[in-house]
């Protein structure tokens, strides 16, 4: 019982990201602590939006035989005219859950007072980036996907990172994104992208090892692209 | 299997209801458009009509006549643009593992049907009244074409939805399809009111058929000798074929 990929090509073509992946295997088996450690250009967008259904492979199949969420704390789902309750409740509906219990338990967690039933337009960016959070987290899936871990307040943060531990003793946890502290706390398993290949570590370390070496050398990447043009570094040295 | 079918039909149930809700959006442009959109062409239609005396088919009542053309197709064009718009475009809620592409088409047709079919009622039973061609010869029948007309802008924007997501500029067509649609759809007009030699042209589109089934159900003193409700059924039955099997095939192509 897991998400698997099995012999996936994918082309990305999104903003500046253009790489493509070429039989691509991954498995997330039932109750795994999974991280995909990779940079912004390294297309992991992509690779949530196949693991979601919300894209088609070019090639190969994506087998889910578990419930599985849509990559959290995603903002784009919210209706920016509506309340952060009305939100809740087509979420609710959606998923068939108890709409009332789900609305309440939401605004309890969240704590967004009256920001909870005005227009999501005047809502603060904390209290948004926090619901989407909870709207995520409150809901029963077998796999959670989270890219971003630091929503909402600071006051949030450690009540956020307490229920994703208690999240992950009871479900799958997929982190996605290239926050290795947080992958080494809460994960015991990694794939590491790098130019269209995944690799997998059932070892945090080691993961966390290959992933700093990843950054190690595109910083030397772009030092030897400055330093081979000295007009540039003027340029980027110069003061202003 | 049916739990699946009650899943699918909660989801496509919690779209169209967000859909609706989503109207309210722009307060001067949403709800208020569509209403008003119809009310001014209407109006308009009405003011030719009494400037151009002959035109209007002398045993139905004019705003009554009007109305029964005017409503059901403008929400076929507004189901068209909207399946068009959930097929041909990668929408945010398609992040959602459980939505479908078909899921977002349907729930935004469903919410076009609910808006238009308050209007059709509401402007109906007023101006029917007020012209006295209360009540309807054959409600039924209204309504069923009604909503035949509805399913067969859905087939058409399953078709039309997935052949743009290989041929962009087929949108521009929409446009071209929809103008000529309005002239020679039966939307100002019935068919006796032309010469009987044009008839086997303008029975080719299945749209005229339906305003023709729309007069025919409403008003006692009309019966169209060409309206073959057969025929549109035929063509519902075929594009929804293609426009389905269009959508499965390119599931894999990206979208543009």
């Amino acid at each position: 019982m897991s998400i698997s990929l099995r012999n996936v090509t994918k082309k990305v073509r999104l903003g500046p990201v253009r790489l493509t992946y070429e039989g691509l295997n991954l498995e997330i088996p039932d109750g795994s602590r999974m991280a995909l450690l990779g940079h912004k250009d390294a297309g992991l967008t992509a690779i949530v939006n196949l693991m979601c259904a919300a894209d088609a492979p070019d090639a190969g199949y994506v087998e889910r035989t578990q419930s599985i969420s849509w990559s959290i704390p995603s903002a784009s789902f919210v209706a920016r005219h509506m309340s952060l309750a009305a939100n809740a409740r087509f979420l609710a509906r959606l998923y068939e859950t108890n709409e009332d219990a789900y609305v309440a338990r939401i605004a309890e967690l969240g704590q967004f007072g009256d920001e909870y039933n005005i227009m999501v337009d005047r809502c603060t960016n904390e209290a948004r980036q926090q619901f989407c959070f909870l709207a995520g987290i409150c809901l029963p899936f077998d796999h959670y996907i989270l890219t971003n871990l630091n929503v909402g307040k600071k006051t949030d943060r450690e009540r956020n990172a307490a229920m994703v531990q208690e999240l992950g003793e009871r479900a799958s946890i997929v982190l996605v994104g290239a926050n290795v502290k947080a992958a080494q706390s809460l994960c015991d398993r990694a794939y590491v992208f790098q130019d269209g290949r995944a690799t997998f570590y059932d070892d945090m370390e080691a993961a966390a090892e290959h992933f700093a070496s990843i950054v190690a050398k595109e910083v030397d990447e772009d030092d030897d692209f400055m330093g081979s043009d000295t007009e540039l570094q003027d340029l980027v040295n110069m003061d202003f | 299997m049916f739990a699946d079918i009650r899943t699918q039909l909660n989801v496509i149930a919690a779209l169209a209801i967000r859909d609706l809700q989503n109207l309210m959006k722009g307060y001067n442009y949403g709800f208020a458009w569509a209403l008003l959109e119809p009310i001014m062409f209407i109006g308009l239609m009405r003011v030719a009509r009494s400037a151009f005396k002959g035109l209007t088919p002398p045993n139905m009542p004019p705003s009554t006549f009007l109305i029964l053309g005017i409503v059901p197709f403008y929400m076929y064009v507004q189901v068209i643009g909207s399946v068009y718009k959930a097929v041909s475009t990668q929408d945010q809620l398609l992040q959602f593992p459980r939505v479908t592409p078909v899921d977002i088409a349907i729930a935004s047709a469903i919410s076009d049907f609910c808006i238009y079919f308050t209007l059709y009622t509401l402007f109906l039973t007023f101006f029917s009244i007020y012209e006295g061609a209360w009540p309807p010869q054959n409600a039924l029948e209204v309504f069923s074409v009604f909503i035949l007309l509805w399913a067969v802008g859905v087939a058409l924007g399953f078709v039309v939805g997935t052949a743009a997501r290989v041929f962009p500029p087929l949108k521009q067509f929409i446009s071209y399809y929809n103008l000529v649609n309005r002239m020679l759809g039966g939307m100002l007009f019935v068919i006796t009111m032309l010469p009987s030699s044009l008839w086997p042209y303008f029975t080719w589109n299945p749209i005229l058929h339906c305003m023709e089934m729309l007069r025919d159900g409403w008003f006692v003193t009309y019966t169209s000798p060409v309206a073959d409700p057969a025929y549109v059924l035929e063509w519902l039955l075929g594009l929804l074929l293609l426009g389905l099997s269009l959508e499965r095939f390119q599931r894999r192509v990206p979208y543009i």
